[in-house]
């Protein structure tokens, strides 16, 4: 009843034109088919475990979804993960087809005047029906904006946190590995580094180098901070793994690294590193949106004079829409606003789904559903 | 005699109520102790530089101990108020407020404080607050209040959080069941049993309230104009000015130590197992 209940949501949500919300659902609605239907193949073709107990026993509710698809209710029983999950399907449609969502062209200029909530009203229009968030003083409307923005935002994102994963896997795996000076050095260096704001070592980067220089400039000022959460995590996991006794095992049969690796460590920490991606991600969206109040950003000048960045006309970005509009709060507060709103939406969605994933991949949980 | 003690009390300020008093005399300790700064360091060029980062690290130190002290004051009231009974409503709801208020980024919070301020608590209150203007003292409350308010926010939510969590697994735990069991009355199974063992997590997190902020700083004293640390260091940046960037940052980086220090001294002497722990350490 549940599962079916979502997508007659979707579907009805879609009609009324909610459509971030419908959208959301629908990807939730076709993940919760998805694994349904693979849940069942495998139970089909797997042998039964053995148990301490009854499964009954240890998952006492006797619903039929239950019985039929315990992965179903363990996503249906997430709070954190369906919101995130939610929230994350919405980003990912507007990220892959944003004119799908968007009511209108991110350049679509309306007519100089217009009848708003009965007055004749000029450009900027404010939050409206025609316009849910409101428009930019060039009359563009800053929903649709924000649609087409997420894109090249969230590309900027995944670049950054791709970048930070990939120091701090390499450095947590390498300083929980090796141990002794080397990895206490490593660490130390984790410790120095954390101990820099990251907004701060971005601007101080960016503006040493010139964010005239583009994407590169931003992906190592952004890319280079951060990291040393991800390594302590990495370098905790790793040392756990290697004290395990499997482990010796495999080392005593002559296991060569890249299968330790692929066998033994990416299984045991890929539950603490998929959280750790969504949370990089977000971090990541956070300082480049402090970054875009403060002027620094990649993308079209929206508003104001902002001597500091780099201007590319016609590339819509989240934290170039927020540049130079401090002072417009006091008279067309949604200009700030909305950009602001995406962002704070985003990260909630992202912390969201990190916490719902932790939940979901924790092994005392996986323990109980076997 | 009447009027000549009247005209005393008036002039020293002791018809004031006692928290007007104790303010006012603070500020002028504070703004006296910069101005003899200003003074004893107005000889050279680098005094200049070093009285105008010391001029900043006041107005920043100010703003930072205020937001620290109503968010960390707050948060413990309604962590205690909520996580008393852990499993309840109210529980719940301050849990997913305080995890919403420590992810909402400080910018979005600065914009709706201003709003709020000048839209709705301004006509309401009838105080014209000063948001932007960098011409009124640091210690003038309608310039101080609302930047104060948005470096709380985040604070606030996590001394939140950690109060309820711990409380959650003190409440619980088997020495206060155990307490409970044999007939000690709550009052004193809150004061010796629960609340010396959430004070530990609680202080903890009143020191990562101060990272909280302080990574906060730039773009808050960017937004309100507020020409302390952050907005400096902003400056310093943009301007290539090495010297003043870094005596900023060491002005920063001393700061955080102290802090550190003082809670890490305070933690010894609240948990008997920390010192223990430090000296198997050393």
């Amino acid at each position: 009843m549940q599962t079916a209940a979502v997508p007659d949501a979707t579907i009805w949500w879609l009609s009324q034109g909610w459509f971030l919300l419908g959208g959301a659902l629908l990807i939730v609605a076709v993940s919760l088919s998805l694994r349904q239907w693979g849940g069942s193949l495998i139970r089909a073709y797997r042998p039964r475990r053995l148990t301490f107990g009854h499964p009954d026993e240890l998952m006492p509710a006797t619903g039929s979804l239950r019985k039929l698809a315990p992965g179903a209710v363990r996503i249906l029983s997430n709070a954190p993960l369906l919101a995130g999950l939610a929230i994350s399907g919405a980003l990912l449609i507007a990220f892959v087809v944003p004119q799908v969502l968007a009511p209108y062209g991110p350049e679509d200029t309306g007519k100089t005047l217009q009848l708003i909530r009965g007055k004749i009203t000029a450009r900027p229009f404010p939050p409206s029906p025609p316009y849910p968030m409101g428009t930019d003083l060039r009359g563009r409307d800053l929903l649709s904006r924000i649609l087409f923005g997420a894109r090249k935002t969230l590309t900027i994102c995944l670049a950054v946190a791709a970048l930070r994963l990939a120091i701090g896997i390499a450095l947590g795996g390498i300083s929980g590995w090796k141990g002794g000076v080397a990895g206490q050095q490593i660490m130390s260096l984790g410790t120095v580094s954390s101990s820099i704001p990251s907004l701060l070592f971005a601007f101080v980067f960016i503006l040493a180098i010139g964010p005239t220089h583009g994407f590169g400039v931003f992906l190592l000022g952004l890319g280079l901070t951060g990291w040393a959460e991800l390594t302590n995590t990495v370098n905790a996991a790793v040392r756990w793994v290697k004290s395990q006794r499997y482990m010796e095992g495999a080392l005593a049969i002559g296991a060569t690294p890249s299968h330790i690796a692929r066998r033994h460590l990416l299984p045991n920490i890929m539950p603490q590193l998929l959280p750790a991606v969504a949370l990089e991600i977000s971090a990541v969206l956070l300082t480049l949106g402090e970054l875009g109040f403060l002027g620094i950003f990649i993308g079209e000048r929206y508003f104001g004079n902002v001597p500091q960045s780099i201007t590319t006309a016609g590339v819509t970005e989240w934290a170039g829409m927020l540049a130079g509009t401090r002072l417009a709060l006091f008279q067309w507060p949604w200009l700030p606003l909305t950009p602001a709103l995406a962002f704070m939406v985003t990260i909630l969605g992202l912390n969201l789904l990190a916490m719902g994933l932790r939940t979901y991949l924790d092994p005392m949980q996986s323990r109980l559903r076997n | 005699m009447v009027f000549v003690l009247v005209s005393f009390f008036s002039f020293a300020a002791l018809d004031q109520p006692v928290l007007r008093q104790l303010y006012t005399s603070l500020a002028l300790v504070g703004t006296s102790s910069v101005n003899l700064f200003h003074f004893l360091t107005n000889f050279s060029e680098v005094g200049d530089r070093l009285a105008d980062v010391g001029l900043a690290y006041l107005r920043s130190m100010v703003l930072l101990m205020l937001s620290v002290a109503l968010g960390s004051g707050m948060g413990l009231l309604l962590g205690f108020a909520a996580g008393m009974r852990p499993n309840s409503p109210q529980a719940t709801v301050a849990s997913a407020v305080s995890f919403v208020g420590i992810l909402t980024p400080s910018f979005l919070t600065a914009l709706f404080v201003m709003l709020a301020f000048v839209r709705y608590i301004s006509p309401f209150v009838g105080i014209r607050f000063v948001l932007l203007s960098p011409g009124v003292s640091v210690f003038d409350v309608r310039r101080l209040l609302a930047p104060a308010i948005v470096l709380a926010v985040r604070p606030l939510a996590y001394v939140t959080q950690v109060t309820i969590s711990s409380l959650q697994e003190v409440i619980y735990s088997d020495h206060v069941r155990t307490a409970h069991s044999k007939g000690l009355p709550p009052r004193l199974v809150l004061s010796r049993h629960v609340l010396r063992n959430v004070a530990l997590p609680v202080l903890t997190s009143i020191n990562s309230s101060f990272y909280f902020s302080l990574s906060s700083l730039l773009v808050v004293e960017w937004l309100f104009n507020w020409s302390g640390i952050g907005l400096r260091l902003l400056e310093a940046v943009s301007k290539r000015d090495a010297e003043t960037a870094s005596y900023l940052l060491v002005s920063v980086g001393l700061t955080m130590l102290l802090i550190n220090t003082g809670v890490k001294i305070a933690m010894r002497h609240i948990d008997p197992r920390e010192a223990a722990s430090d000296a198997v350490i050393s």
